[in-house]
């Protein structure tokens, strides 16, 4: 039962991660003048890990699919810093919108145990946090703060998209 | 010092928080300083292989284009060829220096490339091997140029993209001799900027700007784009210029590294003219 579920989160890892490589690393997007759309998918295996998993653990499996994703984009430490940010708040968003009577012991933060409303809202937070974090890393100045707003709010709403997307479509049950 | 280990417990997942991201801003700090390149050194080497793959996946879709500027090149490359032969050998760079040629000019090819961030990088299929190395300004196949490159492994090696926050090159207006400085501060790939030209500087929009030859990376004349809008923030003495770049970097596929084999010597020159 245990290795099955490690198996498919491994496999979630696995086709996230070559999503974001072949696919939407290729994307540039922009209209014109405007060059702000960058679209993140990978962060959804954060967002769907069991609530149970330890954060410590959480923190580690970003730093590491953030590396993977940093090799492939020659960008060394941002992608896993803003993973492992992600990783490190989610026991905070958790609480934050912990439903009147708890989590159940064994559910994940997914549409299917806590339903659309929730998950819209607790993904809309972690997402934007992420882009946040992600950009100023990018960036690492603080001059250029409008450049990290308008990409940070642009690419999420792309992001949120697709990440909706995939958890629509995966729906995971664990 | 029990305490000590339970408040390290209890407080673990914040210090392993901290630890992770100083491990990253160590990666970030180490790719921004120019001489520990050790982890990109590294990093180079381990995704290369595999990018070279990825890459070539993709490339079946570019074939047509591939093969149009190709030709274009050729047929470019035939002109030189016959302008060349038309004119006097002994006004040419070749023979002054022993008919080594000032430039020795590799070809490469990208095998991966970004413009959507604010610090862009570029990988070529060319290393030490080939000749490669630090430095080295890098040159679109047709026209205008490509970025400068970092680190170099055996047989790849990383550009900085024109498109990148610490590009700096030295530019001038074609046929009026202004220079300055070209960098990138928009999030257009399409525009640079052209800095540090006075204001006693007289141009026009669609004016050509031009690499000035003054640094080792680019041979003088190399074209890199046109004058679209200019203006003077107030309290300056310098121009803010626009520029459209003449290529499009996002499609750069076939480019050539230069080698400055003089780059040597003149750096050293260039060294000593601040202790005058």
């Amino acid at each position: 039962m245990m290795n099955e579920r490690v198996r498919k989160y491994i496999g979630w890892g696995v086709v996230l991660a070559l999503v974001q490589i072949l696919v939407f690393r290729e994307v540039n997007f922009g209209w014109g003048d405007f060059y702000h759309v960058h679209i993140l998918v990978y962060p959804a295996l954060i967002l769907v890990l069991p609530i149970k998993i330890p954060r410590t653990y959480l923190m580690i499996i970003g730093f590491f699919l953030g590396l993977i994703l940093d090799l492939f984009y020659l960008s060394p430490g941002i992608h896993s810093s803003a993973l492992v940010f992600m990783a490190f708040i989610r026991t905070l968003v958790l609480n934050l919108l912990e439903p009147r009577g708890g989590y159940k012991v064994n559910s994940s933060p997914t549409i299917y145990h806590l339903g659309m409303n929730w998950f819209l809202s607790y993904s809309a937070i972690m997402i934007f946090l992420h882009h946040l974090f992600y950009f100023s890393m990018e960036v690492f100045t603080f001059d250029e703060m409008l450049y990290i707003w308008l990409r940070t709010v642009f690419s999420f709403i792309f992001s949120m998209l697709f990440i909706l997307i995939f958890c629509v479509i995966f729906n995971p049950r664990y | 010092m029990v305490d000590l280990i339970r408040f390290f417990l209890r407080n673990g997942a914040l210090f392993l928080f901290i630890l992770l991201q100083s491990i990253c801003f160590w990666m970030l700090i180490t790719f921004n300083e120019s001489h520990r390149a050790i982890f990109l050194h590294n990093k180079v080497l381990v995704t290369a292989g595999l990018q070279e793959r990825i890459d070539n996946l993709f490339d079946y879709w570019d074939l047509y284009h591939i093969s149009d500027s190709l030709a274009s090149e050729n047929a470019l490359l035939l002109e030189k060829i016959f302008e060349s032969q038309q004119k006097e050998p002994a006004d040419t760079l070749a023979t002054i220096h022993g008919g080594k040629g000032a430039y020795s000019i590799v070809p490469a090819k990208v095998i991966y490339n970004r413009i959507g961030g604010r610090n862009n990088n570029m990988l070529i299929n060319r290393g030490t091997n080939d000749g490669v190395d630090r430095g080295m300004g890098v040159i679109d196949g047709s026209a205008g140029l490509v970025g400068i490159t970092r680190y170099c492994s055996a047989n790849f090696c990383r550009l900085i993209s024109l498109l990148h926050s610490q590009t700096m090159i030295s530019a001038r207006i074609q046929d009026r001799g202004y220079f300055g400085s070209v960098v990138w501060h928009s999030v257009n790939p399409t525009r640079m900027n052209l800095e540090a030209v006075p204001v006693h500087a007289r141009f026009e929009r669609g004016d050509t700007v031009v690499t000035s030859g003054y640094s080792t990376l680019f041979p003088p004349g190399v074209e890199i784009g046109i004058i679209e809008d200019f203006d003077v923030p107030p309290g300056s003495n310098f121009y803010n210029i626009q520029i459209r770049l003449i290529n499009d970097i996002s499609k750069a596929k076939y480019v050539y590294v230069i080698n400055d084999l003089l780059a040597e010597e003149k750096q050293s020159h260039l060294m000593h003219l601040d202790d005058e």
